[in-house]
């Protein structure tokens, strides 16, 4: 009777794509708005991920986030090389600046400095230029969007706090929370970019010897140092809490995600019901010939799955691509579609039909199969 | 077939009707549908209910099928008691013994003519092409040999009518029952599916009950009987048999 099902679904095409399309709205509804609060979310621990030899990041107690500069002293820096176990340990000088383009506008950048020797910390996939030009006199590297907002490209001068930079390539980075652009230089270089109060160590970055864990080692150096020496997991828990604490994001996010899964069931509710009530004389005529409720409910159910799949395949599908072409035509849209996302939306799928099958279900096993013979 | 007590009691009547009532309770009116019926039909007969609009004929049906259960009084279908059954039995019961022929044929439109006809068969659990298979010989039968792969929707009245009783012989029931057949359809449609009804539904061992207002059909019964107002006035035999 499985095949019967599918026939009375596939049979009217009209019908069954505005099934599908209904379900793959909804899904897509919340796919995209999820992943474009995961693309946000993960703008705002950009930083601890593009830099990604860093396993522990030391800074002041009282920073929250990785935007949240807060200065230590130049001697923390080896204060912290002090402590046993730590295999190498680099300053990270970080700073807002600005920027002055060609044209004559000014443009809040963030300044990036790199332990000068070893460039550690710096991007690693380039557009144009390769880290090592930072070892040129006066040379920057500009991250993507930034240079695109500065209207910058490799070869161009920019003028950082009346000091020339020679932009010595374009790199790509996340694009930070704020879209401020991004300027890597070395230590050195970056200190001189930026006013003269703001020119002061902001984190060390630091890994363990083998077979010391990140975690221990971390708290070795809090302990002696008294600075916040935290894990990179750490820091990016630190900073999602920060958010979720002190900005609406969660909220608003979440309130626009579940709006799409109650649309989604309400679409898939009423579709579906509207299919089965379409087809109550067909369902009454079989119960009336001797199929069980047990049949007649695999045969809803076996269709609320069919086109529950369909519109998950197609929802996601959709905001697969819509991510790809909205991504490559603008670099600052924040959209990260994530595995845990499709799986998260798998399950919000999977309870939509199966909300929406047993309300159909109740509705054709209370189906009293006389009413076959009254008139149509 | 093959039922042993079907063989063992050829002559076991196909249905039996004693005292049955039928009372349909609403919050603002009650409806004495059928007022204490009592009939018997035989294996191998073609029995009308005939009568009026509201006499109760659709509600008789649906009690003697195992659709409806009567308010009291005794119904038997091949010896069993339908009423006393729990739903399930009384499900399979239907899918077992019991053939539908409705007016508006009631077919699935999106599966072939054939296709149609398998339905009971699938819900016995018969394997798809062999139903299927099962299905174009019974549409041969009913002189649809060219018809099985078409959907009902491009069949017409007369022809979806016989596509039905292809469907309600399917699952080879000992009752078929039919309610207006040919009321959906033309005079002439009429008279051949009552001829076809006649002619290759009605079996030795089979009992086709059809409820009917149409006069012009009426010679094709055995007996007729007459309802009014929920009950059985007068069962005669039909115009061939004189
Ligand atoms: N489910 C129901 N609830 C309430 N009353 C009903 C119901 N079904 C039938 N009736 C009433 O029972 C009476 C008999 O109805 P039934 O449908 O059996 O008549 P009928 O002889 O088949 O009429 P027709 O020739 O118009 O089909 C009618 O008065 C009808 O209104
Ligand atoms: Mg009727």
């Amino acid at each position: 009777m499985i095949y019967v099902a599918w026939r009375m679904l596939t049979g009217d095409r009209a019908k069954y794509l505005s099934l599908v399309i209904g379900l793959a709205f909804s899904v897509l509804l919340m796919t995209q708005q999820g992943s474009i609060f995961t693309g946000i979310m993960m703008r705002t621990f950009a930083m601890v991920t593009d830099v990604s030899a860093a396993r522990i990041w030391v800074m002041d107690p009282g920073v929250q986030y990785p935007d949240d500069l807060k200065p230590m002293k130049d001697s923390d820096l080896s204060r912290v090389r002090d402590v046993p176990g730590v295999d190498w340990a680099v300053p990270l000088f970080k700073s807002n600046g600005r920027a002055r383009t060609a044209d004559g506008n000014f443009q809040t950048v963030f300044v990036f400095g790199l332990d000068s020797s070893t460039l550690l910390g710096g991007p690693r996939e380039f557009v144009s230029g390769k880290l090592t030009d930072l070892w040129t006199p006066d040379s920057v590297l500009v991250d993507e969007a930034g240079a695109r907002r500065l209207n910058v490209k490799k070869g161009d001068i920019l003028e950082l706090n009346d000091r020339r930079a020679y932009v010595a390539g374009i790199c790509k980075a996340t694009p930070t929370f704020t879209s401020f652009p991004i300027i890597y230089t070395t230590y050195t270089r970056a200190v001189k970019y930026v006013p003269g109060d703001r020119r002061v160590l902001t984190f060390v970055l630091c890994s363990p010897k083998d077979g010391l864990s990140d975690a221990e080692l971390s708290a070795r150096i809090s302990k002696a140092t008294g600075l916040a020496a935290i894990t990179k997991d750490q820091f990016i828990e630190r900073t999602l809490r920060y958010y979720a604490k002190n900005t609406g994001i969660v909220i608003n996010f979440g309130m626009t995600t579940l709006l799409g899964f109650v649309v989604g069931l309400a679409i898939s509710m009423q579709t579906l019901n509207a299919f089965v009530l379409d087809n109550i004389r067909h369902f009454g005529t079989l119960k009336a010939m001797g199929a069980t409720n047990f049949t007649i409910a695999k045969m809803v159910l076996f269709q609320a799955v069919v086109v529950g799949l369909l519109g998950y395949g197609v929802g996601v599908g959709a905001t697969a691509l819509f991510g790809n072409t909205a991504a490559k035509n603008s670099p600052q849209l924040a959209f990260k579609f994530t595995p845990e996302l499709m799986l998260i939306a798998f399950c919000a799928m999977t309870l939509l039909v199966a909300i929406a099958s047993v309300l159909s279900i109740r509705r054709v096993v209370k189906l009293e199969p006389a009413i076959v013979f009254r008139g149509s | 077939m093959g039922d042993a007590s079907a063989t063992a009691v050829a002559t076991e009547p196909a249905i039996i009707c004693r005292g049955v009532t039928k009372v349909f309770e609403s919050d603002d009116s009650v409806v004495h549908a059928l007022r204490g019926i009592d009939f018997e039909a035989r294996p191998g007969e073609m029995l009308l209910l005939v009568g009026p609009s509201g006499c109760g004929k659709t509600t008789l049906l649906s009690v003697v099928a195992g659709i409806l259960d009567q308010t009291a009084g005794e119904i038997r279908v091949y010896g069993q008691d339908v009423h006393s059954m729990k739903p399930a039995q009384k499900t399979a019961f239907r899918l077992r013994n019991i053939g539908f022929v409705f007016q508006q044929f009631n077919l699935v439109p999106s599966l072939t003519a054939a296709e149609n006809v398998a339905v009971p068969l699938l819900l016995r659990g018969v394997k798809r092409a062999a139903a299927v298979q099962r299905g174009r010989e019974l549409l041969t039968q009913v002189g649809l040999a060219d018809k099985t792969e078409v959907s009902p929707l491009h069949l017409s009245g007369g022809q979806q009518q016989r596509v039905a009783i292809a469907r309600a012989m399917a699952p080879e029931p000992r009752l078929i029952v039919c309610d207006e057949p040919t009321a959906s359809l033309d005079g002439e449609t009429g008279q051949h599916v009552m001829e076809l009804l006649k002619s290759t539904a009605v079996a030795a061992d089979r009992c086709v009950v059809v409820v009917t207002h149409d006069s012009r059909v009426f010679r094709f019964g055995d007996r007729i009987a007459e309802m009014l107002d929920g009950r059985i006035t007068s069962i005669r035999n039909g115009a061939e048999h004189g």
